[in-house]
């Protein structure tokens, strides 16, 4: 059932039940958010546009059902990434392996993220995507650029991956799903 | 007592008699919720003799003239209908809309957004008139105090509401106490009090001038998405919960009047009855109710959709009701004698979000997930009209007071107005 109205919005906004869980998937524009999302929930990923605003997907997944939020990344947005952070159970961040230039960026952006208080104790999942592209940066030098060994309150991980093909998808969510946090 | 001067309201029909007793001017409003095209005026002239010592056979003339024109507005709209064309485009927020509403004139409107803010458009021009701006996140609920409209209360995400002045953008008073998001905020018949309703499962009462808080309403076990005060007396308050009960609080106790029980799934919308007398509920257990206000039972269900019921609403005289379902069709009922199905709305592709009556009455209109909004016949069902031109799902509408002017939020972000 496609369910898009504002009646939606608070349905996903309900303190989840046991075995649904809120992911949020956050990153700079053009990471490979949307693409990612379709993917996991196996649509067309041919015609992704910038996302002005966010989408949500519900996925099935080792029996959990993944409330995925796709925000957008575009600079200016980034600000209201905020309104989404209540109730995260997994933060899920993307970063294009191939924007050398933006590194810094995007790193600087997950800092930001990680200090956040909403976002406290979250488990982390980074995925390293478009590693099909010549330029991009293996995952354990992107880990090294982001900082993330550094990162003391809370699990995470690093999974290289190819959202438009689906190259390491399917991995990083099983890691999702183990490591769930036990739900208050 | 002195019968000054009458005068009209169109929607619901009703006349309103200005009169002098011991020297102060009064108004008395009669109710007129029956009057439609059949009715034979000089009939319901000798009624109200009968029943209104301010009104005698002298004023005979101006009385029938009086309803004559009330008629004529019931049915001014025909079947054929009024057409409507896009008027303006708003880019409105540069990230999703929520909820929209007119003013009673329909020359401004308002629309919240996931920027935080709250705008207030002039309709005529496309311009942004205010941008009221102050909360923490989502702005989710938006409403005008009727009549006068000049307030404005928001309901948001950062688990508050506001009351701003639209001509200043002022923000006049902050209400806290909830500890979820606030998603539906409404003003009182005087506008003295204002309502909200949040996922802490409470709703809360407050003092519209002071922001202070004055009652907390307890009882619901789910989140609390939709409430309504009686439009009369302003004092009760009817809320609908994902916990599929509807609740009636009155404005002077804390204490739960009465619980209308009956629904196996979530509440999605409630609405009161022009007259107070009724309560329509939606449900996503795909049945709609209609429940008598006073003695809290249930007096119809309608199972008629195949899937979830998303939206309910009453023509403004209150003598049917509409719903919207995830079945891409709406319905019309009679909620006066037999709760019969009077049309059926079909023709949507996806779900239909929203859905309202035009004020005279005579054509509903829907919203739906397919892009497109949808005018129909009220009585026959027939689609008169689709306005298509969104990009993207179509969540919210409203029709002003006047019936001659649309608005529409889409997830395009954009907010069309049609004429």
């Amino acid at each position: 059932m496609s369910f898009q109205g504002l009646l939606n919005i608070l349905k996903k906004l309900r303190s989840n039940p046991e075995k649904e869980l809120r992911l949020l998937l956050l990153g700079l524009d053009n990471a490979g958010k949307t693409t990612l999302l379709k993917q996991l929930a196996s649509e067309d990923v041919n015609h992704v546009t910038p996302t002005a605003g966010f989408n949500i997907k519900s996925v099935l997944s080792n029996g959990f059902k993944l409330n995925v939020w796709d925000i957008g990344g575009q600079r200016k947005i980034r600000p209201y990434w905020r309104n989404y952070f209540e109730n995260t159970d997994i933060l899920i961040y993307v970063v294009d392996c191939s924007d050398h230039q933006r590194l810094e960026e995007t790193s600087l952006e997950l800092a930001e993220l990680l200090q956040d208080d909403k976002l406290r104790t979250v488990p982390l999942l980074v995925y390293a995507n478009k590693q099909d592209l010549p330029s991009a940066l293996p995952a354990s030098e992107v880990a090294q650029h982001l900082g993330l060994h550094l990162i003391r309150d809370r699990t995470w991980q690093i999974q290289a991956c190819v959202a438009t093909d689906g190259t390491g998808v399917k991995e990083g969510m099983e890691w999702v799903c183990k490591n769930i946090p036990v739900k208050k | 007592m002195k019968l000054l001067k009458f005068h009209l309201r169109y929607h619901p029909p009703g006349i309103i008699l200005e009169y002098l007793q011991k020297g102060v001017v009064k108004k008395k409003e009669i109710d007129l919720l029956d009057l439609n095209c059949n009715s034979n005026v000089t009939d319901i002239a000798k009624r109200l003799y009968e029943k209104e010592a301010l009104l005698t056979e002298e004023v005979h003339e101006q009385l029938v003239q009086c309803l004559e024109t009330l008629k004529k507005r019931t049915e001014h709209e025909g079947p054929a209908g009024k057409r409507f064309y896009i008027y303006k485009t708003l880019q409105t927020h540069i990230l999703p809309l929520t909820n929209v509403a007119f003013d009673k004139t329909g020359k401004r409107c308002i629309t919240g957004s996931y920027d935080r803010t709250c705008k207030v458009w002039d309709v005529d021009s496309g311009n942004e008139l205010k941008t009221l701006s102050g909360h923490q996140n989502v702005v989710y609920s938006v409403a005008f105090n009727f009549p006068t409209c000049d307030r404005v209360i928001t309901g948001s995400f950062d688990k508050s509401a506001r009351i701003w002045d639209p001509a200043t953008g002022e923000c006049m008073a902050k209400l806290w106490g909830h500890r979820g998001e606030v998603v539906a905020a409404q003003f009182s018949a005087k506008s003295d009090l204002a309502a909200t309703g949040s996922m802490d499962h409470t709703a809360k009462l407050y003092d519209v001038r002071t922001g202070d808080e004055m009652m907390s309403y307890v009882g619901h076990t789910a989140e609390v998405i939709a409430l309504q005060f009686d439009p009369n007396e302003g004092r009760r308050l009817i809320t609908g919960s994902f916990d599929g009960t509807i609740s009636v609080w009155d404005t002077r106790s804390k204490d739960r009047v009465s619980v209308l029980e009956g629904h196996s799934g979530e509440i999605s919308s409630v609405q009161v009855s022009w007259d107070s007398a009724l309560v329509g509920s939606a449900s996503l257990d795909g049945s709609a109710r209609l429940w008598d206000a006073r003695s809290a039972t249930c007096l119809a269900t309608v199972a008629d959709h195949s899937d979830e019921v998303l939206d309910i609403c009453f023509d403004w005289a209150g003598q049917r009701m509409a719903t919207a379902s995830s079945d891409c069709s709406a319905r019309v009922y009679d909620v006066r004698a037999d709760f019969r199905e009077l049309a059926v709305m079909k023709g949507h592709r996806e779900e239909v979000s929203k859905i309202c009556f035009s004020p005279a009455g005579g054509t509903l209109l829907s919203v739906s997930a397919d892009r497109s909004a949808r005018l129909w016949n009220a009585h026959t069902g027939n689609c008169i009209q689709v306005l298509s031109g969104h990009q993207g799902e179509i969540f919210s509408c409203a029709y002003s007071y006047g019936g001659d002017a649309i608005v529409t939020a889409s997830k395009d972000n954009t907010c069309r107005i049609w004429r």
